[in-house]
């Protein structure tokens, strides 16, 4: 038994997650005009930027990896 | 009032004891997995030959055990759905329902117990066949296995009888008031629900894909698991509809106004700054009598009182207070700290980012007066409403209005007049005047 997604797997569905996230935090935000819809914009957009500080912290893993590579 | 209380009790129990049910079922089929994992790993070490003859009739029987187990579990979450739904109405048909699902629950787990029998009979029959050697080492680690599953399915199979009574046990909604604190308990939020519904799932799904090592598991559980803890996370705790908001705060405007008329003041609001006051954090209005603006001593000035004698007007706390204040919470600092290059930096975000009231607000400053231009706010019924009274919207302003002068008077230190509020043709644009006073 192990987890079936590799580090890459799971780099690749934190970038695209966060990529979602980020657009759509955007696009709600108050500054368009969007004051009518429900949710906890403040929220939405401190999980789509943490997602996003992690798919760059999975790709700074990679590079470090590849220069103690070579 | 005894009866609906033990009503409550009684649903807990019962909730408690299916969800127990399930649990055991969870854990027969782990120890049938373990089993399982004995017959098809270790049993080829005691001389088992592989064939599909014995195989194809122990995997039927496999399957069907498991689906029984699955079945069992699924029927005993919609049971509860019903004990759920049966608490709050008290009906005779989701009582029935529930018990039927219940009945179907305990005749299911018979099946698998049967179908269990068959497989076991494969095993100490049909196995030594195929060149099976009986072995103390295999013997007892499956006989603890086999007594563990089937002691859990007959707990499970007595515990839902348990349940069957106690909800048979129940009244119906005739005979039985529901406590309010029995609503509040079973209360239902759908969103919360749906959330929790997409992470568990998630969760198991996650569970399943290490279990089965599924790549297409793993993200589905992922997915499911992330979005159901989002969607839990950004859902507002509360809001309240506009129009209740409106409400409650016309009266106090009406209130305002007969005042303002009855006391006979022709004077415009004075928002008094926090060195006349003997609490810096609260705000206070001076209405003069005449036109003049002529400002009250700070040894004058009384927070408790409502009308000055020299000179000639009255105290009023702002409406904008407490709307001040809130902004004061939001910011995380007193306007007291502040000075007005601050306002002008840090408005517009708390404003339209951190409040959402307006969609946009411009502040602009020129010698003694302060200029600002807010665009779609969600006062604007209210402010619409404060319009109406004719002295009070000459004097004291709109709520915002008067949250935005008590706001600048404790920034810049200075007395605060309202001197002109406009709105566009349109209607979106509120631009408002306000003029620093010289002591």
């Amino acid at each position: 038994m192990q987890f079936p997604l590799s580090f890459w797997d799971v780099s690749l569905w934190l970038a695209i997650t966060a990529i979602i996230l980020l657009i759509t935090a955007e696009l709600i935000s108050p500054y368009y005009g969007q004051t009518n819809l429900f949710i906890e914009k403040g929220r939405l957009r401190k999980v789509a930027l943490t997602l996003g500080i992690l798919f760059l912290l999975t790709v700074l893993i990679r590079i470090f990896e590849v220069i103690i590579r070579t | 009032m005894l009866m609906a209380t033990l009503t409550l009790t009684r649903s807990k129990i019962i909730l408690t004891q299916l969800f127990v049910v399930i649990v055991l079922n969870v854990f027969s089929l782990h120890f049938f997995t373990l089993l399982d994992h004995i017959v098809h790993n270790d049993l080829y070490r005691y001389g088992l030959q592989f064939n599909h003859e014995w195989a194809g009739q122990y995997w039927t029987y496999s399957r069907l055990i498991v689906s029984s187990l699955a079945i069992v579990m699924l029927v005993t979450s919609i049971s509860m759905a019903f004990i759920l739904i049966h608490v709050r109405t008290c009906g005779p048909v989701s009582r029935f329902v529930s018990c039927l699902l219940l009945m179907m629950g305990i005749a299911v787990t018979g099946g698998s117990a049967f179908f269990f029998n068959r497989l076991d009979y494969i095993i100490h029959n049909d196995l030594y066949r195929y060149g099976l050697q009986f072995s103390y080492e295999w013997a007892v680690q499956y006989w603890t296995y086999a007594k563990l599953m089937l002691g859990l399915l007959g707990f499970a199979a007595a515990s839902t009888v348990i349940s069957i009574v106690l909800i048979l046990a129940g009244k119906l909604k005739q005979e039985v008031p529901l406590l309010p604190r029995a609503r509040a308990f079973f209360k239902i939020d759908p969103t919360k629900l749906i959330c929790l519904v997409l992470f568990f799932v998630g969760a198991i799904a996650l569970a399943f894909s290490i279990y089965y090592t599924s790549s297409i598991l793993a993200f589905i559980g992922l997915g499911l698991t992330f979005w159901g803890a989002l969607l839990l996370h950004v859902t507002p705790s509360k809001h309240v509809p506009l129009e209740l908001l409106n409400a409650t705060a016309t009266s106090t405007l009406t209130n305002i106004e007969k005042i303002i008329t009855d006391s006979n003041l022709n004077g415009k609001g004075i928002y008094l700054p926090p060195k006349y006051l003997k609490h810096f954090e609260s705000s206070l209005i001076f209405i003069p009598s005449k036109a003049e603006q002529i400002l009250p001593k700070p040894e004058e000035v009384e927070e408790e009182k409502l009308y000055s004698k020299n000179p000639d007007g009255i105290f009023l706390t702002p409406p904008g207070l407490a709307l001040s204040k809130l902004f004061e919470k939001e910011l995380g600092t007193s306007f007291t700290k502040t000075d007005l290059n601050h306002l002008q930096e840090k408005l517009p975000k708390l404003f339209i980012e951190d409040m959402e009231i307006v969609e946009g607000i411009d502040i602009k400053t020129e010698n003694n007066t302060i200029t600002i231009e807010i665009t779609n706010h969600i006062l604007k019924d209210i402010c619409e409403e404060a319009r109406k009274y004719q002295k009070l919207h000459e004097s004291i302003g709109c709520p915002l209005c008067s949250a935005l002068a008590c706001a600048l008077a404790k920034a810049t230190g200075k007395p605060i007049t309202i001197e002109r509020e406009e709105q566009s043709q349109n209607g979106k644009t509120t631009k408002i005047r306000y003029c620093m006073l010289e002591e």
